[in-house]
């Protein structure tokens, strides 16, 4: 066994801030593509709808939950090419990732919804409330309460999983110590540097996800 | 008596094959206060959910000033419905409660909103709870701000669906006394309720529903000491061997 030196990232660490802003943009863009989609999708999903509607989303969901995510990086990434659309790195990624989470987390969405009384649609029925406005005003803010610690998960994974995208020409964490490995053959020392600051960065999430909670649950009884 | 509100036509309703209410008929004034009582199970509940338009019916015609309002909820707060589960809005404030419908569905301003909820809560005795949250009241405080927030839409007229049964008995007098200061008022009532005694002090009429449709209807005096029906007298007797 040789000794541990970890003096030898010391030489790159200029290029970790970059790296991180890349993992980040692609966390956070993803992030907001999965709220966005979560809600809409789930709360479309509980709704009756047009068959053709049902069959589209329920077919995005099962897509995206049954296929690993590295594939769909690809067939986004290198794939979608073929057919004339070219999208930059960061943008499949965020794509990719957005829509991989939001197939998950509309799950989620749809079954808080469900929670929900029925007695509440109908006090609003009866105040005059349209289904639109139900669903604003009145079963969204509840059901996504329930969602709250679920999203915060999905934001955890998703800081997370953006280490995948290292497939692709990126340098985000993953691939930047991927090539400090390849330069210094030091790989513990290189890669606990990472997953110390992927831990770094969900641990943050942890304490945002907390805040969070508390905002949203002071209604809830104490 | 003034003009007709609600008016029942040959209503029919039945859940999954059994029939809940048969060729029902009835009406509501202006200003009437009119309870229904019967046993468990006797369809008081249904009738009501019917007019409140949040059951479908099977046959029949329901009016609202004169106008088919069949299973629609759409009147606008036009009707006023208390439930047995008060079902206010966990994430307003108690104040929210009353004012939110009020900005979103009648448009009004905030601070008139405001004012108007204000108004409301402080009649039902429950201003001082304005900035707390439902959850964090007692079932009689809550089932206040409810007759609050419906009241709020001015409705025509206002329909109680058992609104003390989820209550301590010790607590559904406040319940009760608030309904009776909306009868001094004149406000247009329909209750079902089980607390009988409660109702016979402001309901102007009472409506005893007994297999399907309604056996007898007439003042409290009438309903308690003078028909003759049998069905009735027997309920009676039940509740008030109940009551003591």
């Amino acid at each position: 066994m040789r000794n541990l030196d970890f003096t030898v990232i010391k030489p790159f660490l200029h290029l970790l801030p970059s790296a991180i802003a890349i993992t980040l943009k692609i966390g956070i863009g993803a992030f907001i593509l999965t709220l966005i989609i979560a809600v809409i999708v789930g709360s479309l999903r509980t709704r009756k709808l047009h068959r053709i509607i049902h069959f589209i989303l329920s077919a995005y969901v099962e897509f995206f939950r049954g296929t690993p995510l590295m594939i769909q990086l690809f067939i986004m990434y290198y794939g979608l090419p073929s057919f004339g659309i070219k999208i930059g790195t960061i943008t499949a990624s965020i794509l990719t990732m957005g829509l991989n989470s939001g197939a998950y987390l509309s799950e989620v969405v749809r079954a808080s919804i469900l929670s929900i009384d029925k007695g509440q649609y109908e006090a609003a029925a009866m105040l005059g409330y349209s289904n639109i406005q139900t669903t604003m005003h009145i079963i969204l803010p509840q059901s996504l309460r329930i969602a709250v610690p679920s999203f915060m998960n999905g934001f955890s994974s998703i800081i997370k999983e953006t280490s995948i995208t290292s497939v692709l020409p990126i340098v985000e964490l993953t691939k930047l110590g991927n090539q400090i490995y390849a330069k210094t053959y030091h790989p513990f020392e290189i890669y606990i540097t990472m997953a110390v600051v992927y831990f770094a960065m969900t641990y943050f999430v942890t304490f945002f996800a907390r805040w969070v909670e508390r905002r949203s649950s002071v209604w809830v009884k104490q | 008596m003034g003009k007709t509100i609600i008016e029942v036509n040959d209503l029919s309703k039945s859940y999954v094959g059994i029939p809940v209410l048969k060729l029902l008929n009835m009406k509501i004034d202006t200003g009437e206060v009119v309870a229904i009582i019967g046993a468990s199970g006797s369809g008081k509940s249904t009738l009501v959910r019917c007019i409140a338009g949040l059951e479908k019916i099977n046959s029949g015609e329901i009016l609202l000033n004169g106008k088919r309002v069949n299973g629609t909820t759409s009147t606008n707060g036009k009707i006023g419905m208390v439930f047995q589960n008060f079902n206010l809005f966990p994430h307003y404030k108690v104040g929210q409660n009353v004012s939110m419908p009020l900005k979103t569905i009648l448009k009004y301003n905030k601070s008139d909103a405001d004012e108007k909820s204000k108004l409301l809560l402080d009649k039902v005795h429950m201003l001082d709870k304005y900035e707390q949250y439902p959850n964090n009241l007692s079932g009689g405080q809550q089932q206040r701000v409810a007759i609050a927030r419906a009241l709020a839409m001015e409705p025509e007229i206002m329909i109680f669906d058992e609104p003390t049964s989820s209550l301590d008995p010790g607590i559904s007098h406040e319940v009760f006394e608030t309904i009776s200061d909306l009868a001094k008022e004149g406000q247009t009532m329909l209750i079902v309720t089980h607390q009988i005694n409660a109702v016979r002090r402001f309901a102007t009429r009472i409506l005893f529903l007994n297999n399907e449709k309604i056996e007898a209807d007439g003042t409290p005096d009438y309903i308690f000491n003078q028909s003759s029906n049998e069905n009735l007298r027997h309920f009676l007797k039940q509740v008030y061997f109940e009551d003591i």
